[in-house]
């Protein structure tokens, strides 16, 4: 049984189990502080429905519908009525006010005060920039929208019986799409407001110290060093995100994960993480309150509605490239750390750094390992973003299958959907939908992972291992993360995928816990560079094993991915790729 | 004492410095001379992608992509 004196070298829980238990264990600390904020989610979004949701959403239906039978491909009406049903339960004015609570600093290209401050002066500049461009992109998007209609009405006339013409049409069509996600996204930039994040930041830190010291206080450790200690930690988070929110940082990929690691390294590396500091180096308390939160993302209902062709590349490759890494690091490269070994193997094959901390917390990986399962995962996500899109162009590969060989293959969602989006909508479509479809594994990769140690890792060698001892030795925030899981899946589910998009998707979680999340997580991230020592994750990258068994996993991946998704995409589902 | 807190401040101040340099010297230099990452780049600029995201829903454009892949499955089109 692993022991209270490695607590803070890796997830443990006590040998035996009693009712006290859930009020003075952290894994139970997790669960309940993870609850709290999902059920004040739900408290403020479900009674606030965006105006006319359902009548918006039985009418955008309709019509699309009434489209699918009328042409042989997505018509103009098909995807106004599609855009008009995407309404969002954080366009609310509480949703608003609640972004403002949580945001992080913002974007900043040299200036790194406009992470925290912009006056009106500098908004209005901004403002007046983004909306020349705006013009021209909306006039863009226009022209092809006029060219799109044309060749429609080609088609139509045609009886869509045509197939050149409906060729015509569709293609004129995906470019007015293109052309009108590029206008979207210049819109947006119009809305810039000079603001004052500092406030709102300070008032956070203070928030999320109380909201984790009661748990620190009830688990017999003093609330009152804990958030002081939290308030260093916070505000290494923060410059954290400050620096990944820098534009060339952005453009890499580089995000806060890597940032909070490298700037908790530099701390505890040189002049050394001081002591009053370390009441709040919780790693494994933050990570756990983290991953109770994400159970609630892991919507098995929303995976089921959005692709099947995505489901079996991201569903058979997937499992089929951890379960061989992991044996082909045992086996071949005879990695040491068997905990090392399937937390690599995880964050390669699922999808990077959400998946690699979910994999450490269920296995009770050292933090060491989980930084340099994450350190490999973000280099390799950085240069995959990059090279993958050009070599797919490069090459000519159809847009689609490229999609869908990126979504398998690059760890990290951001860079998938950036790649794809690059290439073009449906490619982003298909790169996205895989990735999301990858996403929902983590919690069937926590549950296996935590499982498979608990009864032949764990275990002595030859010993049979019993009910009771399993559960003593379990993580309980699994459980929590599963429950999460379970129940945000039901209510999306029970609301249909429309709604449930609009309340649960773009209310409850975008709306409320996502930023939670975050924090927690590059709370949790700082924490593991401060209490890391660099000596000793050397250690760990000995021999250049990890390098080894992550660039030959990869290598299956990518070549598994694409074999799957031609087959799936080209061989079994081609009416469903001709109509993306 | 004074020694050994001077060598951890000085290597604390080189660390700052290398980020520093990696942040805004050396990475507008990849994005400047590497063709492929300065396209990307830009684009992500301009389309303000969170390509640092861990999650789907960290990622505002995957609300697109689900409603595109969506429609597909739920209505297909097929014409007459």
């Amino acid at each position: 049984m692993a022991q209270q004196d490695t607590q803070q070298e890796v997830v443990v829980d006590k040998g035996h189990a009693s009712w006290s238990d859930l009020i003075k264990l952290e894994d139970y600390w997790a669960i309940w502080l993870g609850f709290a904020i999902l059920a004040i989610g739900l408290i403020i979004y479900l009674p606030n429905e965006p105006k006319n949701l359902r009548e918006t959403i039985a009418e955008s239906n309709a019509i699309m519908q009434m489209e699918a039978n009328r042409a042989p491909f997505k018509t103009i009406e098909y995807y106004k009525a599609s855009d008009a049903k995407g309404l969002k339960a954080t366009s609310t004015p509480i949703a608003k006010a609640i972004k403002k609570f949580q945001n992080k600093p913002h974007g900043w290209s040299t200036n790194p005060g406009e992470a925290f401050f912009m006056g009106s002066e500098r908004a209005d500049a901004k403002k007046a920039k983004a909306v020349a461009k705006y013009e021209k992109a909306e006039a863009a998007a226009q022209a092809a929208l006029a060219s799109a209609t044309t060749a429609q009405q080609a088609a139509a006339d045609a009886n869509f019986s045509d197939a050149q013409l409906n060729q015509q049409a569709s293609d004129a069509i995906s470019n007015w799409r293109n052309k009108k996600f590029a206008a979207g996204k210049a819109k947006k930039k119009t809305k810039v407001k000079p603001y004052d994040q500092l406030t709102w930041l300070a008032i956070l830190c203070v928030a999320l110290g109380i909201f984790f010291a009661i748990g620190r206080a009830a688990m017999g450790h003093s609330p009152v060093k804990f958030f002081i200690g939290f308030i260093f930690v916070f505000i290494v988070a923060t410059l954290a995100y400050v620096a990944a929110q820098q534009s060339t940082m952005k453009g890499l990929g580089i995000g806060y994960a890597a940032w909070a690691i490298l700037f908790g390294l530099l701390i505890s590396n040189t002049v050394g993480t001081p002591k009053w500091v370390m009441h709040a180096v919780q790693t494994e308390y933050f990570i756990k309150t983290g991953l109770v939160l994400l159970g609630a993302e892991v919507l098995f209902s929303k995976i089921v509605a959005i692709g099947i062709p995505g489901i079996f590349v991201a569903w058979v490759v997937t499992p089929v490239v951890l379960i061989t890494t992991f044996i082909f690091g045992q086996k071949v490269v005879k990695m040491p750390s068997k905990t090392l070994n399937i937390v690599i193997s995880a964050d390669m094959s699922v999808c990077g750094v959400s998946a690699a901390i979910a994999t450490a917390a269920a296995c009770r990986a050292k933090k060491e390992e989980l930084t340099l399962s994450v350190g490999l995962s973000l280099v390799f996500t950085s240069i995959m973003m990059i090279l993958m899109p050009a070599f797919i162009k490069a090459v000519e590969m159809p847009y689609i299958l490229g999609g869908a060989w990126m979504g398998g293959t690059i760890d990290a969602t951001g860079a998938v959907a950036a790649a794809g989006a690059f290439l073009s909508q449906k490619a982003l479509y298909v790169a996205a939908t895989i990735k999301m479809i990858q996403n929902v594994l983590i919690g069937v990769t926590a549950f296996g992972v935590a499982i498979y140690w608990c009864t032949r890792v764990d275990c002595t060698p030859g010993r049979s291992v019993n009910a009771w001892e399993i559960w003593y030795r379990f993580p309980k925030f699994v459980l929590g993360f599963l429950a999460a899981s379970i129940l945000f899946s039901w209510i999306y589910a029970s609301m249909g995928p429309d709604v449930g998009y609009a309340m649960i998707d773009h209310g409850v979680i975008r709306g409320f816990s996502k930023a939670f999340r975050g924090w927690f997580f590059c709370l949790a991230f700082v924490s593991i560079g401060l209490a890391t020592n660099f000596r000793e994750l050397g250690h760990y990258f000995k021999g250049g094993k990890p390098l080894i068994l992550y660039v030959c996993g990869q290598s299956f991946n990518l070549i598994l991915t694409l074999t799957m998704a031609y087959i799936m995409f080209y061989l079994v589902f081609p009416e469903i790729t001709a109509k993306i | 004492m004074y020694q050994l807190n001077l060598k951890r401040i000085l290597s604390f101040v080189s660390g700052v410095f290398i980020i520093w340099l990696f942040m805004f010297v050396l990475s507008p230099m990849l994005i400047e001379h590497v063709e492929s990452a300065k396209t990307l780049a830009t684009f992500i600029q301009q389309n303000d992608i969170n390509s640092g995201a861990i999650y789907w829903s960290d990622v505002e454009i995957t609300a697109d992509a689900e409603l595109g892949a969506r429609s597909t499955v739920t209505y297909l089109p097929k014409g007459k």
